[in-house]
């Protein structure tokens, strides 16, 4: 027997105690109902017996009718057949009443095992969700994120508890397919500079006879190849700084720090042919002056990459009383809009031809996000990117410091 | 033997042309999916080195086109996915045999010669033919024990012959599998080539002309 029972407590994992203790209570409940029940039953039918035997008296008495004395025998009140009498009578009562409390407890015993025989079984049943809640649980692991409950039955807390299991797996498993995204790409990324370094080294080397050009240019494509790993791990780097953002929050002034990018950026775009245009009102906001360099180092970068010979790119900032804001538009081809929006996850790149790894967005998003800003990305029908971020408004700093910040020459 | 490269990454692609050419191999290079599509439908390629990641048509369509249209022709499927679940993936489209980056380039060649002879089936690792033995692995030759040096295209176009097991093949299949997309065909550059390699070989005759056909070992 206790055997079977480890058995059972092994198939049904944790859930029996919680039904043992379902069912335990639900038969102490019954126990003791039943018990005050049946005592009450006792106590009543005690006292009935008695009153019974009270009412005929009274009844006599009522009718003007003197029983004689000795009771219905019509004996003697002292004599030893009234004794008799009264002790036969009392016995049959006690005898009753005691035959009474026998078959109660009798009766709630097996009612009592009766009871905890149903508890068990309804507790079990009513557990069943949980089990196979359990159960879903134990199965899903990084790698199996697509199972789900999807418990069937009517609305109530046990459904509801599936549904909002269900919920968060789905934010896990969009979660982990994202995480895994980005290790593919990155690893991709990596491994690809590898591949060519290697392969440049192995083929020249492989050759005995490589003349002093052969091996000048190996070099040359290792060197070229490990500036462009050195920009990803940058790049890469960057991210996680921006996502495990530090704790140093200080005033910035967004268009100032704007004013410095497009000072650092303006021989590229010349380059590029790309004409700037600014509108830079100071925008205090809170935050890490590096990172929100970066983000808008990144922003005016992007609008000069993207953009095409003889472009525009404009970028402004602007303030009201609870928020700060900065748009960066560049020109360049139409983009599809779903496709805009997709350009903020990591390595994602409109066209693969175009230099670079494609975070650099996601870096910008990554550092609104730690700044608890908002990013809005817009594609114009006319062509082009425009992106608005979103800040909060520094408190601090109250009216503006000065009015031009940049001169452009 | 004929090789596509079909990969985006312009270095690495150069550099693996430029290797595989040393080792006397006809390279042709694909930088996207379509690009790489038209040519295997175009020239029969003995092995596809094939970027899973590639741009235009994605690598695992362009596997799966190569395999239906040109089965005789090995994939080596060559990726920076280098996960047992990636391995499995790329096998099963149909690929004969995968390789991660980084990868070292003599194993990318060892793999390819592997995949060239599992084309033509029992291809022995070494060819002989009365007293000419070939050994394409090693690139080596010997004449009735004598070695003979032979330049790459020479060394491929008797490859091919002797590979051919005594049938005849023709002057534009010899151009097709020996030399690259930028060889003018047009050319008697085979007609030279097989000249040198009868100079080389000595007597008796080993390669011997089928009129208004090709060539074929005597």
């Amino acid at each position: 027997m206790p055997r079977r029972r480890l058995k059972r407590l092994r198939i049904d994992g944790p859930s029996p105690t919680i039904r043992l203790r379902l069912t335990v209570l639900y038969g102490l409940v019954f126990l003791v109902t039943g018990a005050v029940l049946l005592t009450i039953g006792y106590l009543l039918v005690r006292s009935n017996i008695s009153a019974h035997h009270q009412f005929r008296q009274n009844l006599f008495r009522q009718l003007g009718y003197t029983p004689p004395a000795g009771g219905a025998f019509g004996l003697g009140a002292n004599s030893a057949a009234t004794h008799i009498a009264h002790d036969v009578q009392a016995q049959i009562t006690s005898d009753a009443l005691h035959r009474l409390v026998i078959e109660y407890l009798l009766a709630l015993g097996v009612m009592t095992m009766i009871a905890v025989g149903t508890g068990w079984w309804l507790a079990g049943r009513a557990l069943r969700p949980l089990r196979e809640i359990t159960a879903t649980a134990r199965r899903v692991s990084g790698e199996n994120l697509g199972e789900r409950i999807a418990l069937s039955g009517p609305a109530d807390e046990l459904k509801e508890l599936a549904d909002t299991f269900d919920g968060m797996l789905g934010r896990l498993d969009s979660a982990f397919a994202s995480q895994r995204h980005f290790v593919a790409n990155s690893s991709h990324e990596l491994r690809t500079p590898l591949a060519i370094m290697r392969t440049e080294v192995d083929v020249t080397l492989a050759d005995s006879d490589a003349s002093r050009e052969e091996l000048r240019a190996m070099g040359e494509a290792v060197r070229e190849t490990v500036d462009r790993c050195e920009r990803l791990i940058e790049s890469l780097l960057m991210l996680a700084r921006s996502e495990a953002q530090g704790g140093r929050e200080q005033p910035v002034d967004m268009a100032s720090l704007a004013g410095d990018c497009i000072t650092d950026l303006h021989a590229r775009a010349e380059q590029a042919g790309v004409s700037i245009r600014t509108e830079l009102e100071p925008a205090w906001t809170r935050g890490d002056p590096a990172l929100l360099e970066r983000m808008i180092a990144n922003l005016i970068d992007n609008g000069i990459r993207h953009n095409e010979p003889g472009g525009q790119l404009s970028v402004r900032t602007e303030r009201d009383h609870s928020s700060v804001r900065l748009i960066v538009a560049n020109g360049g081809p139409v983009i599809d809009a779903a496709e805009a929006q997709r350009l903020l996850e990591p390595f994602r790149r409109l066209h693969r031809s175009v230099e670079g790894f494609g975070l650099g967005l996601s870096i910008v998003k990554s550092v609104v996000d730690a700044h608890h800003g908002t990013i809005e990305v817009i594609a114009p029908s006319e062509g082009g990117l425009e992106l608005r971020i979103t800040l909060s408004a520094d408190a601090t700093v109250g009216a503006p410091l000065s009015a031009a910040v940049l001169t452009q020459s | 033997m004929r090789v596509l490269i079909a990969e985006d990454e312009r270095r690495l692609a150069e550099a693996i042309a430029r290797g595989l050419r040393r080792e006397g191999m006809a390279v042709d290079l694909a930088p996207d999916g379509s690009e790489a599509l038209v040519k295997s439908r175009v020239v029969r390629y003995d092995v596809v080195v094939l970027d899973r990641d590639l741009p235009g048509v994605h690598g695992d369509d362009v596997c799966r086109a190569v395999r239906g249209e040109r089965p005789e022709t090995g994939i080596l499927m060559l990726t920076a996915a280098g996960t047992l679940q990636d391995v499995v993936d790329g096998l099963a489209l149909g690929a004969d045999d995968y390789l991660p980056k980084p990868f070292r380039f003599a194993e990318l060649v060892a793999r390819i010669h592997a995949l060239a002879r599992r084309a033509t089936p029992s291809r022995p690792p070494v060819l002989t033919h009365r007293d000419i033995e070939l050994d394409p692995a090693r690139r080596t030759l010997t004449r009735a024990g004598g070695p003979v040096e032979l330049a790459r295209k020479e060394f491929a176009v008797l490859e091919v012959l002797m590979g051919a097991d005594g049938a005849t093949v023709s002057a534009e299949s010899l151009l097709e599998r020996v030399w690259d997309e930028h060889t003018d065909p047009f050319t008697n550059v085979v007609r030279m080539t097989i000249m040198t390699l009868r100079r080389k070989l000595g007597e008796p005759l080993a390669i011997e002309t089928v009129i208004g056909v090709g060539y074929r070992m005597a």
